[in-house]
């Protein structure tokens, strides 16, 4: 029986250890694919559009009840301290160090993290890759370089938006709901925020970016069997993705405290 | 044989999925300039064998020689510059459904050749009106008939004149008139442009009007090879069924 068991945990190691080489393959294939000529600007605007612009909307959404909620939260802990003016200070180190990296990362994951692993899966059960590759067409320079390139572009703008769009709602609604003086909560914000702040939320956001990018496409590229193998390719990447931005924002965080 | 004159040759094709074997010890030739085509019962392996042609599939175990190379052992860059020789009309047409007719047919034109919009498209619009697909320029594959997609996924196997073109079942979802519209195009293509053809075909009647020379699969095996007039003497009881099976008088 141990010895079973045995076999079991090392079947498993190895099928990891093979996941985690193939995956790095891919990514390495995914980088000279955006690295080698031709550059395919047409494709990689369309994945900005896609991947940033229509992401936008839901980035807006979700940042204003995040600053909503950092300045209730906050106010309430604060004043019990009679310290109230550093409500701008809270929110601001939240959202810029944090909450808009990771909660941007989960919300383009589910957006379009998942959309780019169900495209990619779909072409490739109806032998849509194949057919790139028939044509002589590099299925990493076509399909999977644009994607990262937009993606690596796309997340640190929508973290910064994350951040402002948070910042913003957040201002408002202490100034004119919890009645804050709007000269302290500026000067709060200001005179916490350092550079090394914002370096380590813009390096958070990227670094998410490729997990989502790398996670999706990789997923969707191997995706087997049909309509079902599609659905499982997608929740693979989703769940995957949220499970290690989490993980790696515990990774960073520490390295980067 | 002259192997200088094969244009594609096959050599101990054994292809296995798990412990399932599909193809075995497969050997299949193709001259230059000819038309060779492969008959056989649904499941024998026929689209499994023009996938390893074209090395979209690695064989388990034997040589792909395509113009004096072998491919099957050959990494994906060089497999391009191979690729770029040829056209596969695939069997479920595999357009790209994000682009429109005219995208789909121009883009291994607008990835390979350094041509202008306006004679690129000159050349789709052209290659469409050959086979009857004029004014579904801007229409996307969603909208179209099966028919339709197969006769674009010709049009884009076609378009860049290649010298080896690979078809997995052409005329199936076609009526007879479009059907005879493919077998004749695919004659023309030898006979105007000296290109070489392997053509799949599910049809008796398809394969007797072009066939140069015609392999039957039977069971992922080779059961008999020759030209139709060599295999109509020969006999050999499943290509007799065949031959009886598609008399239409
Ligand atoms: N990726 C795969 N994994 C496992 N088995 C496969 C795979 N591809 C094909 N097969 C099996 O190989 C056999 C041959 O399939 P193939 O598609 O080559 O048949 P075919 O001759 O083209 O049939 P049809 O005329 O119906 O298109 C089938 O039994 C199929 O189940
Ligand atoms: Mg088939």
């Amino acid at each position: 029986m141990p010895l079973a068991l045995m076999g079991r945990l090392g079947s498993g190691a190895l099928d990891i250890a093979g996941g985690v080489g193939r995956a790095s393959l891919f990514l390495v294939r995914a980088v000279e694919g955006a690295v080698r000529p031709p550059y395919r600007w047409g494709l990689i605007i369309e994945q900005l559009h896609f991947i940033g612009n229509r992401s936008v909307g839901i980035i807006a959404l979700t940042s204003a009840f995040t600053g909503l909620v950092l300045a209730l939260q906050g106010y309430n802990a604060l004043s019990r301290f009679g310290a109230e003016q550093l409500v701008g200070s809270l929110v601001a180190l939240s959202l810029v160090r944090e909450l808009a990296p990771v909660l941007g990362a989960l919300m383009v994951t589910a957006r379009a993290g998942s959309a780019v692993a169900a495209t990619m899966g779909n072409m490739r059960v109806t032998e849509q890759i194949d057919a790139l590759k028939s044509m002589a067409i590099d299925p990493f320079g076509y399909l999977v370089a644009p994607r990262v390139v937009a993606a690596l572009v796309a997340g640190p703008m929508l973290t910064a938006m994350f951040t402002l769009t948070g910042l913003g709602v957040a201002q408002v609604f202490s100034v004119h709901v919890l009645r804050l003086d709007a000269g302290a909560f500026n000067h709060s914000v200001s005179t916490s925020i350092k550079t090394g702040d914002v370096v380590e939320g813009l390096s958070k956001a990227l670094v998410f970016a490729v997990a989502m990018i790398w996670i999706a496409t990789y997923r969707g590229y191997h995706a087997r069997g049909g309509a079902q193998g599609v659905g499982q390719a997608t929740t693979r990447a989703v769940v995957e993705t949220s499970v290690l931005v989490l993980a790696l924002d515990y990774v960073l965080t520490a390295l980067l405290f | 044989m002259n192997t200088v004159e094969a244009h594609i040759d096959l050599k101990r094709i054994c292809m296995c999925f798990g412990s399932k074997e599909v193809l075995r010890d497969v050997g299949l030739t193709v001259q230059r300039g000819h038309v060779g085509v492969v008959i056989g019962g649904s499941g024998t392996g026929k689209t499994t064998l023009l996938r390893i042609m074209m090395g979209l599939q690695r064989p388990t175990s034997g040589e792909v020689w395509i113009d004096g190379e072998n491919i099957a052992p050959m990494p994906e860059s060089e497999l391009r510059r191979v690729r770029g020789r040829c056209g596969m009309v695939f069997q479920y047409s595999a357009l790209l459904d994000s682009l429109t007719v005219m995208q789909n047919v121009a883009l291994p034109l607008k990835e390979h050749e350094p041509l202008g919009r306006a004679e690129r498209e000159a050349r789709v619009r052209e290659m469409l009106e050959s086979l009857g697909l004029a004014g579904t320029e801007h229409q996307y594959p969603a909208e179209l008939s099966g028919g339709m997609r197969k006769r674009v996924g010709l049009a884009r196997a076609l378009i860049r004149k290649p010298s080896l073109i690979m078809y997995d079942e052409p005329a199936s979802g076609l009526d007879p008139l479009t059907a005879r519209r493919v077998d004749d195009l695919i004659l023309e293509t030898r006979d105007r442009f000296g290109v070489t053809s392997v053509v799949i075909s599910h049809s008796m009647a398809q394969a007797v009007r072009i066939a140069d020379r015609m392999y039957v699969l039977d069971a992922g095996a080779v059961a008999a090879e020759g030209t139709v007039a060599e295999l109509k003497a020969q006999g050999g009881s499943l290509v007799q069924q065949y031959f009886e099976a598609s008399r239409v008088d």
